[in-house]
């Protein structure tokens, strides 16, 4: 028996995929199928006005497609000398593409075919290679490992006879290394792929909150999740050998994002000083100047080259384009970052000189946690000093927030200002994560919540740093530019996040929970409902008895009527009878 | 006209040394710039030690030469051997000093760029004698004039100074003060012969300050014995007898800091070594409001 598979295309198949990636090509010409099995592309590559070449080692496959009319070329891919001769023969003249279908992962070697493909490329007529393999990332085959299952199956996602397994990353990586550089992808998703079974595994089934949180959090991580099948097409180029790791010694222990709309010199000057001044040296500035005009951006420009060589080596202007909210910078900002955590200070805050090394301290004790220090309030008003717009402290600290992090209280209110936290880049690079560009206000606050709700959180009661707020009708600050409806529109939309998801809290929070949860009222709204309900319930018995009754009365009359000699002068009152039968059908 | 020489100088005690490195390499940016838009000529870096051990080692008093050098013409370190305070320090760093000012910093500071030439700018007003840098993050209350920056005292966390006013006036007290109210002893002096102290907010300098638990500047120890006494000898000093009482009143039964500052300056008293001059019982400059030496902001 043939271990070739006899799959058939379909316009819901992979092969149509396939089909679809190859017309968008836009070749035309020889169309060589690499491990072609039955051919299940042959008539759909036709119908494109394209020439079918199907090889395989299998005869079997190759006699049914003889039989249908295309022809066909015995090949065992270990071959590669007969791979080489097969590329420069298949096609009269330039091979328009190659074909690999579900045929990568049985090989032990696939760099060997697939270099051999990049060295034979520029001789026939660099064909595009079009590849599919099953993708081993699907949310399905992540949910099941969390369970430590792993069902290997005749066919499929975890095909016994696979001998590769491909996440995107390995799958670019391979290719790459072979020299073959993706120029068009189409790939093949389910949501339901053959490995959801069994039925009601509270990780599969998307009603369990349980298979929600992991189905989010694989989504977010990474887009393949629900890919099924990479369908990919390349171009041949010079092969890049795979990166060496960079050490997490040479990445800076903390990236910190400024935020500048380039409109407040003065205060930004303030910051910088604070940061140079650190006594832990191992951060990096990325100073995000978000839609500030040329000479705003001179202006900053200026600042910093004038700042001492170190502070100017560590620091990076970033042109961030006008448009977006005010996570626009920060998402650019993330995206630039090389630290091992990431935090926010705006142009107008100050930090003492023990920021860095505090933040530092907490993320020895507990890697990987959200990191949160207190922040001391301020307000400052501006003034006018003697060269221009200045600025001046006008009032004593403020220590407004709590010393420690309380999970459950910041479900309710912020009481960590931006400055007051660092969270690990693997939030947001591995993770898949972003601050929310769509609010206004508050992208502190969500993005925190969601940080403190998978990482974990570690705090230091120790103040590192200063919230300064301008009092109102001085300065730009957020809260005299934002109104207060903007407020509330924000807060609605970072709750309506929460609750679109499982809610992830540590553990002991059962206890906080049933200590602080105000009992009397939980029990008294349940009682209201039990009520509510208890009444609707009597209404609806009181009508059926009132139905039963009235049901009683009839038939009783009926009866009485029936066998009643009068009957045959009583024929008009039978029509009331039909009422009587609907309500015994009901 | 020539542009001014400077002198620069700061005192160290137990100061560690990568944050002394750290104030000298701030520094010689920030001189640089200065010189570089044409604002200061000569300059010279001296550094004088009152701890009972050197707070910098050879390789460390060698890696900040080298880093001072671009920008100095000279760097000097002296290791007094003695404990001379503040003021004390100071003075034995500016005796004999021929240049036209004088900036003073604290080891624990750092400047920011543009802090000189800030500062040099402002003392080109010759009616000026010192000007004070704004201090971050924690910034002083006292109150100051924001358009022409005068203000009743000037801290001397770091401030410039004329030389000539210093020459005619004198620098700290270090008689009578050793490690507070010699800055505000000396601004009121020179208020007094005339001359003008001001503030100025663009030239900034961060004074490493921590933040306690509380929310409050934490104090060292020497700061909570130092602090009052400074105030108690200000207060004689300038003949305010009144707030020699009422201050006395309140440390007597105060924390035991206070106690032991209101001991020393009794002693000091009765042993008549406090200063003999009463210099302004009227009140022209010296000013003593809920415990300081200047109307607050807040």
């Amino acid at each position: 028996m043939s271990d070739t598979y006899d799959f058939a295309f379909g316009e819901d198949t992979v092969y149509a995929a396939v089909r679809d990636l190859l017309a968008g090509l836009r070749r035309s010409g020889t169309v060589l199928d690499l491990g072609c099995g039955f051919g299940a592309l042959a008539e759909a590559v036709a119908a494109l006005g394209m020439t079918y070449v199907g090889a395989d080692v299998d005869a079997d496959g190759l006699a049914a497609l003889e039989r249908r009319g295309f022809a066909t070329a015995r090949l065992d891919l270990e071959d590669l000398e007969g791979l080489e001769r097969l590329l420069t023969t298949a096609a009269d003249g330039p091979l328009a593409a190659v074909l690999m279908l579900d045929t990568l992962e049985h090989l032990a070697r696939p760099e060997r075919v697939l270099e051999t493909l990049n060295r034979t490329a520029p001789a026939v007529g660099n064909p595009a290679l079009v590849v599919s393999v099953p993708n081993v990332t699907h949310t399905d085959l992540a949910a099941k490992l969390v369970l430590g299952r792993w069902d290997v199956t005749d066919t499929g996602l975890l095909d016994r006879t696979h001998l590769q397994l491909f996440s995107a990353s390995r799958l670019m990586q391979v290719m790459r290394g072979a020299g073959w550089f993706e120029c068009g992808r189409n790939d093949f998703s389910l949501n339901h792929s053959d490995q959801h079974f069994p039925e009601g595994l509270p990780v599969l089934d998307p009603a369990a909150p349980l298979a929600r949180l992991l189905r989010e959090v694989r989504a977010d991580a990474e887009p393949s999740a629900w890919v099924n099948q990479f369908v990919r097409a390349y171009v041949a180029g010079v092969p890049v050998p795979e990166p060496a790791a960079q050490p997490e010694t040479a990445k800076p222990f903390l990236s910190v994002l400024v935020r500048t709309r380039g409109t407040r010199p003065e205060t930004l000057r303030d910051l910088l000083l604070c940061l140079s001044a650190q006594t832990d040296g191992d951060f990096e500035v990325l100073l995000l100047a978000h839609g500030a005009t040329a000479a705003d951006v001179s202006e900053v420009g200026v600042l910093l080259a004038q700042q001492p060589a170190e502070m100017r080596e560590r620091t990076t202007l970033v042109q961030v384009p006008p448009g977006g909210s005010r996570s626009r910078p920060l998402n650019v900002g993330v995206a630039r970052a090389r630290g091992r955590y990431v935090c926010v200070v705006d142009d107008d805050d100050v930090v003492l000189s023990s920021y860095v090394a505090e933040f530092r301290q907490l993320a020895e004790t507990s890697p990987g946690q959200v990191l949160r220090t207190v922040v001391v309030e301020q307000d400052i008003e501006q003034v006018g000093w003697a060269g221009g717009a200045g600025h001046a402290a006008a009032s004593p600290f403020r220590y407004a927030y709590p010393p420690a992090y309380d999970v459950l209280a910041h479900l309710v209110e912020n009481y960590t200002p931006f400055c007051g936290f660092a969270v690990p880049r693997s939030f947001f690079t591995d993770l898949g994560q972003r601050f929310d560009e769509s609010l206004p206000v508050l992208e502190d606050w969500d993005v925190q919540l969601r940080a403190v709700q998978v990482c974990g959180v570690a705090s230091s009661p120790l103040p590192t740093s200063i919230y300064r707020r301008w009092r109102r009708g001085s300065g730009d600050h957020s809260n005299a530019l934002h109104h207060d409806e903007h407020w509330k529109a924000a807060r609605g939309q970072v709750l309506a996040k929460g609750d679109a998801r499982p809610l992830l809290l540590p553990p002991g929070s059962m206890g906080v929970l049933h200590r602080r949860l105000p009992r009397g009222e939980v029990e008294d709204e349940l009682l209201l409902e039990i009520g509510k309900r208890g009444e609707e319930m009597q209404r609806l018995a009181d009508e059926v008895a009132a139905a039963r009754a009235a049901r009683d009365d009839l038939l009783s009359w009926r009866e009485q009527v029936l066998q009643s000699s009068s009957w045959r002068i009583t024929a008009p009152l039978r029509a009331l009878a039909g009422p009587l039968r609907a309500v015994r059908r009901r | 006209m020539s542009a001014p020489s400077l002198r620069v100088q700061t005192v160290l005690y137990r100061s560690p040394a990568p944050g002394v490195r750290r104030l000298v390499r701030s520094l010689a940016n920030a001189v640089s710039i200065a010189r570089g838009a044409g604002l200061v000529g000569r300059a010279v870096l001296r550094l004088g030690d009152c701890g009972e051990a050197p707070s910098l080692s050879p390789d460390d008093l060698a890696a900040l030469t080298q880093e001072a050098g671009a920008s100095f013409d000279e760097v000097e370190h002296e290791f007094f051997g003695a404990n001379l305070g503040h003021g004390g320090g100071q003075n034995r760093l500016a005796s004999g000093a021929t240049e036209d000012l004088l900036l003073v910093v604290n080891p624990d500071a750092v400047a920011e760029p543009l802090m000189v030439a800030e500062l040099l700018s402002r003392l080109a007003d010759p009616s000026v004698a010192i000007a004070e840098a704004r201090q971050l993050p924690v910034e002083h209350p006292k109150e100051y004039d924001p358009g022409s920056g005068t203000t009743p005292w000037a801290s001397m966390a770091c401030a410039m100074l004329r030389l000539d006013a210093v020459r005619q006036v004198g620098l700290f007290d270090d008689a009578s003060f050793f490690l507070h109210g010699d800055d505000v002893d000396l601004s009121w002096r020179m208020r007094l012969a005339g001359w003008g102290v001001v503030h100025v907010p663009t030239a900034r300098v961060f004074h490493d300050k921590a933040v306690g638990l509380d929310g409050y500047i934490a104090a060292g120890a020497q700061e909570r014995l130092h602090g009052p006494l400074g105030s108690l000898v200000l207060a004689w000093k300038y003949g305010r007898d009144d707030q020699v009482e009422a201050l006395g009143e309140l440390l007597r039964s105060g924390t035991p800091e206070q106690q032991a500052a209101w001991q020393a300056f009794a002693q000091r008293r009765d042993a008549g070594t406090l200063p003999q001059q009463r210099l302004d019982p009227e009140g022209r400059v010296a000013l003593f409001v809920q415990g300081n030496h200047a109307l607050h902001r807040f």
